[in-house]
């Protein structure tokens, strides 16, 4: 369990672009790789949220599957890493995208 | 209204900054860095002190539990220097706890240091530490689907050691399955079937170790 610290992050991240206005939703995209348990992000992001002061937003947290760039040039997208490459069928490949967490949106209220 | 903007942003964690300053203080004195990562019971201690004896190197070991410094003092009877970190609780050792551990190691008197992470396949794969390398420990009781379980760690695993291989007469347990799923996971994977109570195994791995230092001293 270390979705807290995980959130802790988000949420600076999300304050440092909120400069103390009111955050109306958060949008996630977690990637298949990051090691972390959505269900335990989701409250512990919403908890944070609230004791930073950034309000009550909603929170959205997207499952991104993993990138992987095969050593024949092909690029394509994997829930599972036991699959190879459908092009070829190989697994020299290099890890795109999957391991990271983004922030991907962030409503704020202007009114605040 | 809200306003709505796409912000697109990598969570930059403290722990990214300070396990940098982690790396540079490493590099500085030469030092090959490697974080164990394995279940509770996979046998990281019991690896490392036969590690330790028959090495042949300048080794100190940083230790990861949730409580107690038994690990610790079973590092030091093996004739090692070593620093106890007890995480009260934490699942994962973080950049910061190594930092200050480390500031009790004498670096300069060492050529290799063994990072013990708190016993848990999950929460350590993700939290960079500032080593060169991370050694998944896997052994054979445990089953030979770990791999398969567990990708978070095994991509990023530059090392996987399977641990017990004295048990294989008594265990199902296909070392070929393990080790092919860690080379699905990361196809350049150093895969090293061992045992620490038989030592049968233990030369590739002490080789790949000395090899780590010498990189480590050419680049220090």
């Amino acid at each position: 369990m270390h979705e807290l610290g995980i959130a802790s992050d988000i949420c600076r991240t999300v304050s440092d672009f909120s400069e103390g206005r009111r955050v109306e939703s958060i949008t996630v995209d977690v990637g298949i790789l990051a090691g972390v348990a959505v269900e335990a992000l989701d409250f512990c992001i919403r908890e944070v949220a609230r004791d930073m002061g950034l309000g009550e937003p909603e929170v959205t947290i997207r499952t991104v599957s993993a990138t992987l760039l095969c050593a024949c040039g092909h690029e394509y997208s994997v829930n599972d890493m036991l699959d190879g490459c459908p092009s070829c069928g190989g697994y020299q490949r290099e890890v795109r995208r999957g391991m990271d967490i983004i922030v991907r949106e962030v409503e704020i209220d202007k009114g605040h | 209204m809200a306003q709505g903007k796409a912000a697109g942003a990598k969570v930059v964690s403290k722990n990214v900054e300070i396990a940098a300053a982690n790396r540079a203080l490493f590099r500085r004195h030469g030092l090959f860095v490697l974080n164990l990562i394995g279940s509770p019971g996979a046998g990281k201690t019991t690896l490392l002190e036969g590690t330790l004896k028959r090495l042949g190197l300048k080794a100190g070991v940083i230790e990861g539990d949730v409580k107690t410094s038994i690990d610790a003092e079973r590092i030091r009877a093996a004739g090692a220097p070593a620093v106890q970190i007890e995480t009260q609780g934490a699942c994962h050792l973080d950049a910061a706890m190594v930092s200050r551990a480390a500031s009790e190691l004498d670096l300069g008197a060492l050529d290799v240091l063994f990072i013990e992470n708190v016993g848990n396949l999950v929460c350590p794969a993700g939290s960079d530490l500032g080593e060169d390398v991370k050694v998944a420990l896997i052994s054979v009781p445990e089953g030979d689907e770990k791999p398969a379980k567990y990708p978070a760690l095994f991509v990023r695993a530059a090392v996987v050691l399977i641990n017990k291989t004295d048990l294989l007469p008594y265990v199902e347990y296909s070392v070929e399955r393990a080790s092919a799923d860690c080379r699905k996971m990361n196809n350049d994977a150093v895969v090293l079937p061992l045992s620490s109570k038989t030592y049968e195994g233990f030369e590739p791995w002490l080789e790949y170790i000395r090899a780590g230092v010498r990189r480590a001293q050419a680049k220090g």
